[in-house]
């Protein structure tokens, strides 16, 4: 039953829907976008999935994203990928989140464009797209009247930090593209630093795999996307 | 409906001409629609007289039509650097804000349904501001208040066009746009009455007070922000 076919035009109405609310709902992201994946042909499993969003978003319509007010400014940013999380290609998605102090500012989730080898590779893709948005944020700050001069990435993944610092060339790394190395160069210019942080933290991960309900709630907390009459 | 058509013709939005053959007339029609607030409560019903602008022709009826809109990051990101910061934001609305720009192109439209000149039937209206519907509208808009802003020494943002400062010694101010609705903020509320009184003087404006509702964001200024 789960391989009938369903009304195209009723998915695709359905999943518009869900992309505009996702303009201000990070929590819905990723399932969004997994779904979108499934336009062309979908199945009635695909839409009972999307419907499923729909109750999720039933239920938290009260949920949103907290500005508080004198929060410390500095800019964090969090990045993960999820390792060939696609079946049918294998390709990984990316996941980044930009916080400002503890306002979550801009977010994204997509799936990369190419294969990867290894996690480390896909994170490093990542990294880059990652720190090519906060070169806007910062720039858009500079507008404000504020300078922000180093600012810290935080991944879980040990390779990619030493990836970033060391510039050699070697036969795991080489063919990686161009584009994705200019995270290299701001390294080393002292612009940004990539750090560590264990899994468990890990503020991305939210955009990019399908989390248990413990771990996707705690997320959604420290991303500040809030309940109002907890607030009130 | 009357009132719509008599701010027509207090801010000139059009004059009466005789139609010929080489005009390209663009028929018009009433929108209605009620206004809601944040709650979901009607608060005022709304007429508008709009053009059909899909019946324009490119190169004779319109040029351009590109312009630049906030990016919603950009709102977020002043957002939370106004509640961080702690200084007041305030929102502001432009009446009928299409209708102030300029027409440079030779448009005409039909006359109103129901609202017809019985001296003279067969002529049509020449358009001078940008009419709601008609392709260009925004552009004219976006152009005029530009221009008026750049005139009273705001800069645009580097990276968001819609985003003008004004910085002098002490203090700044913080202007975001988004098509008709303006979000301010000033670090000296001389700057923010200056700011006013000069749109006030340029615009129809309606000041609608402390930001609470703006791009369905509610806001409570003292706690912070929450976007639902």
């Amino acid at each position: 039953m789960a391989r009938t076919a369903v009304d195209q035009t009723k998915f695709k109405a359905l999943i518009g829907s869900l992309l505009y609310l996702t303009a201000s709902r990070p929590n819905i992201v990723f399932v969004v976008c997994l779904s979108v994946r499934f336009q062309s042909n979908p199945k009635k499993s695909h839409f009972k999935a999307a419907k499923r969003i729909l109750k999720y978003l039933k239920g938290t319509t009260i949920v949103g994203l907290w500005y508080p007010s004198h929060s410390p400014i500095h800019l964090v940013d969090y990045f993960d990928c999820d390792f060939a999380g696609c079946k049918p290609d294998r390709k990984s998605t990316s996941g980044t989140s930009h916080l400002l102090g503890s306002s979550l500012i801009s977010w994204h989730s997509k799936k990369q464009a190419c294969v990867t080898l290894s996690t480390a590779e896909a994170e490093y893709i990542v990294v880059g797209r990652c720190f090519a948005q906060l070169l806007c944020i910062k720039q858009q700050l500079e507008d404000f009247g504020l300078k922000v001069n180093q600012v810290s990435l935080l991944c879980d993944n040990t390779s990619v930090i030493n990836l970033t610092k060391n510039q050699i060339q070697h036969s795991r790394t080489k063919h990686i593209e161009i584009h994705s190395h200019f995270i290299r160069d701001h390294v080393s210019n002292g612009d940004c630093e990539v750090q560590f942080i264990e899994t468990g933290r890990q503020l991305a991960d939210i955009f990019t795999k399908p989390l248990p309900k413990d771990k996707f709630f705690f997320i959604r907390n420290e991303l500040g996307i809030l309940d109002s009459q907890i607030l009130s | 409906m009357q009132e719509k058509l008599n701010q027509f013709t207090r801010i000139e939005v059009w004059t009466l001409v005789p139609q010929s053959v080489i005009m390209n007339v663009i028929g018009i029609k009433w929108v209605f629609k009620n206004k809601l607030d944040e709650v979901g409560v009607i608060t005022r019903n709304k007429a508008r007289l709009i053009a059909k602008g899909y019946n324009q022709e490119k190169d004779m009826d319109y040029d351009e039509t590109f312009v630049p809109v906030a990016r919603l990051e950009v709102v977020r990101l002043l957002l939370a650097f106004v509640c961080m910061s702690g200084f007041k934001f305030f929102q502001m609305d432009v009446k009928s804000s299409f209708l102030n720009g300029f027409i440079n192109e030779e448009v005409y439209v039909s006359q109103p349904p129901d609202f017809e000149d019985h001296q003279h039937t067969n002529h049509v209206y020449k358009v001078k501001k940008a009419l709601y519907g008609l392709k260009q509208a925004l552009r004219h808009w976006y152009e005029r208040l530009n221009n008026f802003l750049l005139s009273h020494s705001y800069e645009r943002g580097k990276i968001d066009k819609t985003l003008f400062i004004k910085k002098s010694k002490y203090a700044i101010i913080f202007l975001q746009i988004y098509v008709d609705d303006i979000i301010f903020g000033a670090t000296n509320d001389s700057l923010c009455e200056e700011f006013v009184a000069a749109m006030q003087g340029e615009f129809e404006m309606s000041v609608m007070g402390e930001l609470s509702f703006f791009l369905r964001v509610a806001g409570q200024a003292i706690k912070g922000c929450h976007l639902p």
